[in-house]
């Protein structure tokens, strides 16, 4: 079971070069390839403290990022039925699939970009604030700088092709491509702690990729979906130079709230079995 | 860039407008204290959260260390002996519990500079480490030797008279504030504490000297020590110029919103100041009366910071019984008073959640003399957790003074004195000079007491005993010289001595505190005003509370031992007595009268002595205590503070009487 680059066009203008990523999997199928490489124990602690050596205690702490706040130190006692009345509870659900898709978008950022990509945060300028950040917005390595926009939309129309046209996703690149012309002082600091100092001149040599990622919901009855999955051919982008790249990551699930009971269920029994309950 | 000065940007835009912040901004500057209050549904927050997890203190799981902390307590376990130099804010303190909590070393000493921190210290440690089966203490019953797990915390001074019973190593040494070493020796407190580090050098299997940020450390190169700065601080200073700060300040307080410390040079600057501008304010305090009645009838109901206290304005103060100092921090600390004048005496390590610091005095804190002190003082405003900015106010007129002190720490550079070889000479004793911290080329160049007592007739005393005496006292060599020059002259009289070698003395009331026919704290009051009605009575308060509590322990008392024990060295060695017998009676008498009118105690035990000592040192008047002495001496563990006093007091209620020094 594997994902992998099925197709990868160029727009109509051919003027982007694009990837896009698309699966061969069921649906059943791809629930289990995303949890397996989520979980999985190297890759995880990766995202969360790059090369530090994994400790029993961290990996349960990285689990727990994944499951509810009331079964955090109760693990062996949640049952199934919990978890399911937690989520129809639970109106904040959408902010569950945020965090969710983010952590995928790194993931797939690492296994398919760059396999040194670190999640951080990009500061442009003399600014104080921020413009960059998280796996949602900003991942770099020696060789490439990648700013990404994770979603998780309720239904499957239009495919990938829905990030390219979400307003976030666009604001994103277009206020990086204005902030970074003129300024010369680029801050970039790993979630690990390193910070990295670019001039203009430096940052502009990183290729650099926008990442875009999407979660679909399998809607009934399906509608559209074969016709408008790919239609990167339309894709058209304002002022975006053409030396930089698109990633787009699309996977169809077949419901939010199967996913998350299962991202919850398999959270807590490995959590359960790091413990040794 | 990443560094302080935006850092604090950051910290004061947090404080004035949450939502221009990120949790991204945050961590980018490091402030991983303040996560909690911009953490959201990201995974980017998740990330975040897990870090602040596993950085999670063992001692204190509401916390976690940052960053730099972390960098710096790696290095504290690498490294035998380590400096850490950072700013007030940055946790110098709580690296040290965590080691004591994870590492458990058998024995403990954690020198702190004044009475105040060591008993904030003392209450705090004994929460955190009785249940790993340490013993908290500052003093001893039995001169016996201490191999227990044990922690001491306490001032130089009682170190000092301890460090013998520290037969084997001692596994970790403290020194907090220790720029101090660097202080020039004026007086017996500089000269303990190099003794103390010097002396305990080789007996420590790992040191740490904590003080705040400078830039480069000189002297101490020959010993190994570690040098582990960061000017990390999780607190913002915004400083402003104030045109009539007087008027702001009466404003402030009237308006009783902020925690503010007023800084003044002097307790009598401090008192000019109240009398002339703070009067006439009544806040609320919700402070029992009886607290306020046994102060009364202890000290005098005319005693100013008894009266500020009844307006809900706090006065913190060096000439002050430490009880009274304890109930104004506590009651600054838990807001019931917002609002407290103080001196140097709070500036050194007593925590306290101030918002607002004015400096209205500026001598000796503003300008270049002393920069350390004045970052110490700054650092007091604001606080993690509570004030995430910090104000300073000072006068316009002062603006100039104001920028000379306010420079970076990079233009703060310190040096030890055992750099100086004549200060070296001073602080050590001549016959153990350790060879490590002095290469062969200093040593030779050093004076020793023979130049000293060339051409006079106190040759044929061994400089070792001598050294063992002046150490024994905490005097210097210096000091020796100047009471040898002194005594060459005629008609010496014991109040000469006592002037040259401790300063400018008020005879009046030395000889009114000292003398039995008052014996009355308000009969010493009415003596002395009744010689000068003109001043002021709370200043004569003052002025007795001071001699009582400060001036004779620990100035004139130690003289007069010094001198007592000198003679009798002298006589030893020579023909003749180094005093007249006139000066040694006399001296003699007033030690008497001293012991006799505040210990109460004529032929103590030890144990008495000890348990009295530190009583008296509390500030609490022998008469309250001399009923319970005996009960307190037999219940008392035989390694102890205040609190196991405390703790026996509150057990048993036949001393009711005396619970309201520690409520």
């Amino acid at each position: 079971m594997s994902l992998t680059i099925t197709n990868k066009s160029t727009s109509s203008c051919s003027k982007y070069e694009f990837s896009i990523y698309e699966h061969t999997l069921t649906l059943v199928d791809l629930d289990k390839y995303i949890l397996d490489t989520l979980y999985d124990e190297k890759k995880l602690n990766y995202l969360f403290q790059v090369d530090e050596p994994l400790k029993k205690a961290d990996r349960i702490k990285q689990l727990q990022r994944f499951i509810g706040n009331p079964f955090r130190n109760r693990e062996k006692d949640v049952l199934d039925a919990e978890i399911l009345k937690n989520i129809s509870d639970n109106s904040t659900n959408q902010s569950y699939y945020t965090f969710f898709a983010e952590a995928l978008l790194a993931r797939l950022n690492i296994d398919f970009i760059d396999n040194k990509l670190v999640t951080g945060v990009l500061r442009i300028g003399d600014n104080i604030s921020v413009t960059g950040h998280g796996a949602d917005g900003c991942m770099y390595s020696e060789n490439n700088l990648v700013l990404g926009e994770a979603k998780f939309y309720g239904n499957l129309y239009n495919g990938a092709y829905k990030i390219i046209t979400d307003n976030s996703f666009i604001s994103k690149e277009g206020d990086y491509i204005s902030r970074i012309n003129g300024a010369n002082n680029i801050t970039i600091k790993g979630i690990d702690g390193d910070i990295t100092t670019k001039t203009e001149e430096e940052i502009k040599k990183i290729p650099l990729t926008l990442s875009g990622f999407v979660l679909h919901t399998h809607e009934t009855p399906n509608t559209k979906y074969d016709t408008s999955y790919n239609l990167v051919n339309n894709i058209k982008i304002k002022d975006f130079p053409a030396n930089y790249k698109i990633h787009l990551y699309h996977l169809p699930i077949e419901s939010k709230k199967d996913l998350i009971f299962k991202a919850q269920r398999m959270a807590i029994d490995l959590i359960i079995k790091e413990k040794g309950l | 860039m990443i560094n302080q000065n935006n850092r604090e940007e950051i910290i004061k835009l947090l404080d004035s407008s949450k939502d221009d912040v990120s949790i991204e901004d945050l961590f980018l500057f490091d402030l991983s204290p303040y996560y909690d209050e911009k953490l959201d549904e990201s995974f980017f927050s998740k990330q975040l959260e897990f870090i602040q997890e596993k950085n999670r203190l063992h001692h204190n799981p509401n916390i976690s260390f940052t960053n730099e902390q972390i960098w710096i307590y790696q290095k504290l376990l690498e490294n035998r002996r380590s400096i850490v130099s950072a700013p007030t804010s940055f946790g110098k303190t709580m690296l040290i519990k965590e080691y004591i909590f994870n590492k458990q070393p058998n024995k403990v000493v954690f020198i702190v500079p004044t009475n105040s921190l060591a008993d904030e210290l003392l209450d705090d440690f004994k929460l955190l480490y009785s249940d790993l089966g340490y013993i908290i203490f500052d003093s001893i019953k039995k001169l016996d030797t201490i191999i227990e797990k044990s922690i001491f915390i306490g001032t130089q001074e009682k170190y000092y008279n301890l460090k013998e019973f520290y037969v084997d190593k001692i596994d970790l040494f403290v020194i907090d504030e220790a720029y101090k070493l660097t202080d020039p020796v004026k007086g017996s407190r500089e000269v303990i504490l190099n003794r103390s580090f010097i002396d305990t050098l080789e007996n420590s299997e790992k040191m740490i000297l904590l003080m705040p940020l400078v830039n480069s450390i000189v002297g101490l190169e020959h010993l190994n020590f570690k040098i582990l700065k960061s000017d990390y601080a999780p607190v913002a200073k915004s400083f402003n110029a104030i045109k009539k700060l007087d008027l702001k300040i009466n404003e402030e307080i009237n308006k009783n919103d902020n925690t503010s410390l007023v800084y003044f040079n002097y307790p009598k600057n401090l008192e000019k100041f109240y009398l002339k501008n703070l009067k006439s304010v009544q806040n609320p305090l919700l402070l029992n009366n009886e607290w306020i009645q046994r102060v009364e009838d202890d000290f005098h109901p005319d005693w100013l910071p008894i009266q500020a206290l009844k307006s809900g304005i706090g006065i913190h103060y060096g000439p002050m019984p430490k009880f009274i100092q304890k109930k104004v921090i506590d009651l600054f600390k838990s807001r019931q008073i917002k609002n407290v004048l103080a001196t140097n005496s709070i500036i050194e390590g007593v925590n306290t959640p101030t918002k607002n610091i004015y400096i209205v005095t500026s001598k000796d804190i503003l300008g270049k003399n002393d920069l350390v002190r004045y970052k110490n003082l700054i650092g007091r405003a604001g606080r993690l957790g509570e004030h995430k900015v910090g104000n300073i106010f000072y006068l316009e007129k002062h603006q100039t003074q104001f920028e000379e002190a306010n420079v970076s720490y990079k233009d703060i550079n310190i040096k030890f004195i055992l750099e100086d070889k004549s200060e070296l000479f001073e602080v050590n004793r001549e016959d153990n000079f350790s060879e490590e911290f002095v290469n062969k080329d200093q040593t030779q160049s050093v004076n020793n007491l023979d130049t000293y007592f060339e051409d006079t007739s106190y040759s044929e005393i061994p400089q070792s005993e001598v050294i063992k005496l002046i150490d024994k006292h905490g005097f210097t060599v210096k000091q020796l010289k100047l009471l040898l020059e002194y005594i060459r002259k005629d008609n010496i009289k014991l109040l000469g001595i006592i002037g040259t070698l401790v300063g400018k003395t008020d005879l009046n009331s030395l000889n009114v505190t000292l003398n039995s026919k008052f014996s009355s704290f308000n009969d010493m009051v009415q003596e002395l005003h009744s010689k000068n009605e003109k001043i002021d009575k709370s200043k004569v308060i003052s002025t007795l509370i001071d001699m009582i509590y400060s001036f004779l322990p620990f100035k004139v008392v130690p003289l007069l031992n010094f001198i007592i024990d000198i003679d009798e060295l002298y006589k030893e060695y020579s023909s003749s007595a180094l005093f007249s017998n006139k000066v040694i009676i006399e001296a003699k008498k007033k030690k008497a009268q001293f012991y006799s009118k505040f210990i109460g105690l004529n032929n103590p035990t030890h144990e008495s002595l000890v348990v009295v000592n530190k009583l008296f040192e509390y500030g609490i008047p022998y008469h309250r205590t001399k009923p319970f002495l005996e009960t307190i001496t037999n219940s008392i563990p035989e390694k102890f503070s205040i609190h196991d006093i405390k703790k026996i007091v509150f057990e048993d209620e036949s001393m009711n009487e005396l619970k309201i020094y520690f409520e």
